[in-house]
């Protein structure tokens, strides 16, 4: 599926400054940020709000943004967030451990607008939330849908729906519309899809769909419906 | 130039007058046909004469036969012939047994030949059929709305929309209500949720896969999908 602009990006980092300017660089090239000033508040938003990115500042007071990496690891909904670790700290040990806590790039202040931004769509792209797939499962797993038609034309036999959907022959199909009451049907009728839909106006279907069980009574009813409409 | 050939129908009727009546009507329809009197004649010759479509009414010989001869067609030619069934029963419950067995229409007797002509000729089309059958009516002030429901295969959700299997062709743009158990279950969404159809394909066994996308809009939505997907990791 196509991954549109937009992305919401949590910005975790106590210095003010930095948060603001890496807001707007951010912000410059269409993604939506959010802001946290602490490690604690930042893991709370990030449940809450499940961004597509963490950028990461280190050091803070109280917890840190190795601790908020290692806190992390509790929340499985979290797991599949990246996180961009943006810090003063450039010594290999705080690289190392911060890769070794999951963080997927680590990039040294001060901001550039080109190296975050960068890192940031890289990331994005590359990110692979989870896919709930259904078709390998036992169980099946159903969707339905509503549908809004017109029934343009009608004879006694059946009518013709136009809609944006072209239903599989044979389908059987339950239709609310006030042309029953209009033809006489007061016990609902059983409805078929009769043959191959036809494209219709705007792009939309015409489907002929068969009134099935009619009785010479209704026929005549019908008929007598339809002749006031010629 | 070579005349197409008619189609072909194969009857079951047991009632002289009725057999006559019927084999009248579908001759002035252009239709060839032949009347058989029992359900064993019946069965028989669908094999042989493989028709276009049959006419089977249901009380022949005794209660249940004509149910009996339903399931016979789709088991011996499978969904093929167009089904009609004519019975003097008008129950609701004896109409959806016919069609849950395979029957494609159900006439409640007596009929009469334009209802017959307008029903075949859903089906099968010649050009007698055409000057028969009631003309459609245009239904006054551009038509009347209509509502209904359709069931569709998930195949699987990303953080961005729903990917579906259906029979059915939906067109591209459109905006429709979708509702399952497993919003309910999983997002806790009481109501259906707005998707739009972003792409349709045919897949070879007559299917279509179809993708339809969230609202975008609606961060509440995309969130809760985000956690869930999250969480069934």
């Amino acid at each position: 599926m196509a991954k549109g602009k937009g992305e919401r990006i949590l910005l975790i980092d106590d210095d003010t400054a930095s948060r603001i300017i890496a807001r707007k660089m951010l912000e410059q090239v269409g993604y939506s940020v959010l802001e946290s000033e602490s490690a604690e508040q930042g893991l709370a938003m990030a449940l809450e709000e499940v961004p597509h990115l963490i950028v990461l500042d280190l050091v803070m007071p109280g917890r840190t943004g190795f601790d908020f990496l290692e806190d992390r690891r509790a929340h499985p909904s979290l797991s599949n967030i990246p996180v961009l670790v943006l810090s003063g700290n450039d010594d290999q040990q705080s690289i190392f451990r911060a890769r070794t806590l999951g963080a997927s790039e680590y990039v040294t202040k001060p901001i550039v607008a080109l190296t975050i931004t960068q890192k940031a769509r890289k990331l994005l792209h590359d990110r692979d939330f989870v896919v709930r797939n259904f078709e390998d499962k036992k169980e099946s797993a159903v969707a339905n849908i509503v549908v809004t038609g017109m029934i343009r034309a009608a004879n006694e036999a059946g009518f013709l729906l136009e809609a944006p959907v072209k239903i599989a022959p044979g389908t059987g199909v339950v239709l609310e519309s006030e042309f029953f009451e209009k033809v006489g049907f007061t016990d609902g009728v059983f409805l078929k899809i009769t043959g191959p839909a036809k494209l219709g106006t705007m792009g939309q279907y015409l489907n002929e769909v068969g009134m099935i069980g009619l009785d010479p009574k209704t026929v005549e009813k019908i008929r007598s419906v339809t002749r006031e409409w010629k | 130039m070579t005349t197409p050939k008619p189609p072909f129908a194969l009857v079951v009727e047991d009632d002289e007058m009725q057999s006559r009546l019927i084999a009248a009507v579908l001759r002035k329809l252009g239709i060839t046909s032949e009347i058989l009197r029992t359900a064993r004649e019946f069965v028989q010759r669908l094999k042989e004469t493989r028709p276009d479509f049959c006419l089977v009414d249901l009380n022949i010989e005794k209660l249940g036969i004509g149910f009996t001869v339903i399931e016979a067609v789709r088991k011996v030619l499978g969904g093929g012939p167009t089904l009609i069934v004519v019975s003097g029963n008008s129950d609701s419950e004896a109409i959806a047994h016919a069609i849950e067995l395979g029957a494609n229409d159900y006439l409640v007797k007596p009929i009469d030949t334009e209802i017959l002509a307008s029903k075949i000729a859903q089906y099968v089309s010649t050009p007698q059929l055409l000057n028969a059958r009631s003309p459609l009516a245009n239904v006054p002030g551009n038509g009347m709305k209509a509502k209904f429901a359709l069931e569709l295969d998930i195949r699987q959700i990303d953080e961005f929309g729903i990917q579906l299997r259906s029979s059915h062709l939906l067109v591209k743009g459109t905006t429709v209500p979708l509702s399952s158990s497993i919003f309910k279950e999983f997002l806790g969404l009481e109501g259906p949720l707005a998707v739009t159809i972003m792409s349709t394909s045919a897949e070879p066994d007559g299917f279509f896969g179809i993708e339809a996308e969230f609202d975008r809009k609606d961060e509440h939505l995309l969130v809760a999908v985000r956690k869930w997907l999250g969480k069934s990791s």
